[in-house]
């Protein structure tokens, strides 16, 4: 082996210029840098919570219950006198763990099983694929209240039981995906050269798949964000005193009537958040799927 | 065969739940021995099996026909489902028809931005707001609860108008996002053009030709997002304190009651199945390309 082979660097400017032109096309989308921005933006709250957090989210203040907005307490304090906007920055914790965990989870389930049963198909093929329909005939919601409740309520199980309510869907998609490539001529010509099945899923499929994960997967961040809202808001979640934005929810409930403003934060803040990943997701989209792309 | 396993895995002994204040080993096992909880497992799933087949799905832990309850409690879930379909419809087929249409101009940044705020609000967030604004500040419409619509018709529908507005917006905005795309892409067909070239007015090529072709995918969505209404229904019912299918739902995973949560899961799964059926041949009535025919031989 005395000769440079010439392709990788052809290939690398390739790359290069291809990454220069998403990035062009990804700053003339102000929508998109928005939610990429605010999304960052929680993932750094998520992480400096301790620093950014005025108060201990579990110190109860009992001079100041239901205490409303004030320049000592920022949005107030709840029933137990805890300070509010400490709870939502320590929020960001659990909304950002279980949002981000569940989804690498779901993609670390299901790309495996998408690219068996689609690449090397079978009699493996059929079954996996009549498994995700049943699977998928469960609404996500309802997959993961019940994940959850077997697993009995915590963050973790919350996170587990969200990451497998999302694999089926991203089963279906990376099987599909799968399905399709193998049939592209580069795939048959890297087949006919001797190629061995490491080499072709690891140097053709994945990369030719990573676009449709990636745009999946900033579109399922938003709703295991707001799946961990729902299961903490219904007690299979989060516990108390850990602050989460659903078990905040589920105990302003009660103060509708007196201070509904323990119910208007935090529900922002999941809204942010989720539409923080929805926006950044759409633009992905825009960029990376060449049909939508003008 | 899922569901009953599904069942099962639930931690907790039912037995244990059922004499709660009765620790007493003996009462425990006169409980196990009366419920059929002492059998192995695969005879207990092959008991279930059997009745089900014939429509018994067993007594629930408070002694009431599991089938029963459901019939009672399912009725109150469909109005609510069927009402909030009926609001997501209104709303976003509609939209996503001017947003296509109107493509880039303000109503189509207008639609697409209302719908991208919809697809990132947490719907029992938007229950809670919406609670305590009609409900506690203003008084317009009770908080929560439930009256059967033969007693009482407007006050069925002011309990239900608040939870099928919840579940509705959140289905708007994703029917308003399918129909834009399928409306753009239609528009943009090659019949399209052959009918405008016509000189058919724009009226009956956007409600005629391009309408109808979009439809089809709009039905599949549809029939998904019943999926998605299901479980919106959990938490909506939840929150509203509505006795539907729903509550039922979290009340027997709480309970650990099984014969009630196989019952549940299982119309659940037979729900989904039936409105995919139908779907199916809901298509071949919208495009006709799809009819079933024999193949050629």
């Amino acid at each position: 082996m005395s000769y440079v082979d010439p392709a990788p660097l052809i290939e690398l400017t390739g790359r290069a210029r291809r990454r220069r032109l998403l990035r062009k096309r990804f700053l003339r989308r102000p929508f998109a840098v928005a939610g990429l921005v605010m999304a960052i933006g929680f993932v750094l709250m998520a992480i400096f919570a301790p620093w950014i957090a005025p108060y201990d989210p579990e110190a109860t203040d009992f001079n100041a219950l239901l205490a409303p907005p004030s320049s000592e307490h920022l949005l107030g304090t709840d029933d137990l006198g805890h300070d509010v906007f400490s709870q939502i920055v320590w929020g960001a914790r659990a909304s950002i763990i279980a949002g981000v965990a569940s989804t690498l989870l779901a993609i670390v389930i299901a790309v495996p099983i998408g690219i068996t049963s689609g690449y090397y198909r079978g009699w493996i093929d059929p079954v996996i694929a009549r498994v995700t329909d049943v699977l998928l005939a469960f609404p996500f919601l309802i997959l993961a209240v019940g994940l959850a409740a077997i697993l009995g309520p915590s963050l973790l199980n919350a996170t587990i039981a969200l990451g497998v309510a999302a694999a089926p869907a991203l089963i279906r998609i990376s099987r599909g995906e799968a399905l399709s490539l193998r049939e592209e001529d580069y795939v048959r010509a890297a087949i006919a050269n001797g190629a061995g099945d490491a080499r072709i899923i690891g140097r053709h499929l994945l990369p030719n798949m990573a676009s449709t994960l990636i745009v999946q997967a900033t579109v399922t961040i938003p709703i295991a964000i707001i799946g961990e809202a729902v299961l903490s808001f219904l007690g299979l979640g989060v516990q108390p005193p850990t602050p989460s934005w659903g078990v905040m929810l589920n105990n302003a409930k009660d103060y509708l009537g007196t201070a509904p403003r323990l119910a208007l934060f935090p529900g922002l803040a999941i809204f942010f958040c989720s539409l923080s990943f929805n926006l950044l997701g759409d633009g992905l989209r825009d960029i990376l799927d060449p049909r939508t792309t003008r | 065969m899922l569901v009953f396993a599904g069942a099962r895995a639930l931690p907790g002994d039912p037995a244990t739940a059922l004499g709660a204040e009765n620790k007493d080993p003996e009462v425990l096992a006169a409980v196990r021995e009366k419920y059929g909880l002492d059998d192995p497992l695969p005879v207990q799933y092959l008991n279930w099996v059997k009745l089900a087949v014939q429509g018994d799905l067993g007594v629930d832990q408070r002694g009431l026909s599991v089938a029963d309850t459901i019939v009672s409690r399912l009725p109150i879930t469909l109005e609510l489902a069927t009402l909030s379909l009926l609001i997501g419809m209104l709303i976003g087929i509609p939209a996503g028809i001017i947003a296509a249409v109107r493509r880039g101009k303000a109503e189509d940044y207008a639609a697409t931005s209302v719908a991208l705020v919809g697809l990132s609000v947490p719907h029992f967030w938007l229950g809670l707001m919406m609670i305590s604004l009609f409900a506690v500040t203003l008084g317009w419409l009770p908080a929560g609860g439930y009256v059967p619509f033969r007693e009482d018709p407007v006050g069925n529908l002011e309990h239900m108008l608040m939870p099928a507005i919840v579940l509705g917006t959140g289905l708007s905005a994703v029917l308003m996002r399918q129909m834009r795309s399928s409306m753009l892409t239609s528009l943009s067909a090659d019949y399209v053009r052959t009918a405008r070239a016509k000189g058919l007015p724009e009226r009956s090529v956007v409600g005629k030709h391009a309408l109808r072709n979009s439809l089809i995918t709009v039905t599949t969505v549809v029939g998904l997002q019943l999926g998605a209404l299901i479980s919106g229904a959990v938490v909506t019912e939840q929150i509203f304190v509505i006795p539907g299918f729903g509550r039922l739902t979290i009340d027997a995973i709480n309970q650990r009651d099984y014969t009630l949560l196989q019952g549940v899961v299982l119309v659940a799964a037979a729900g989904y199945v039936f409105v995919n059926l139908t779907v199916d041949v809901l298509y071949s009535f919208l495009n006709p390309r799809i009819r079933v025919t024999s193949k050629p031989a």
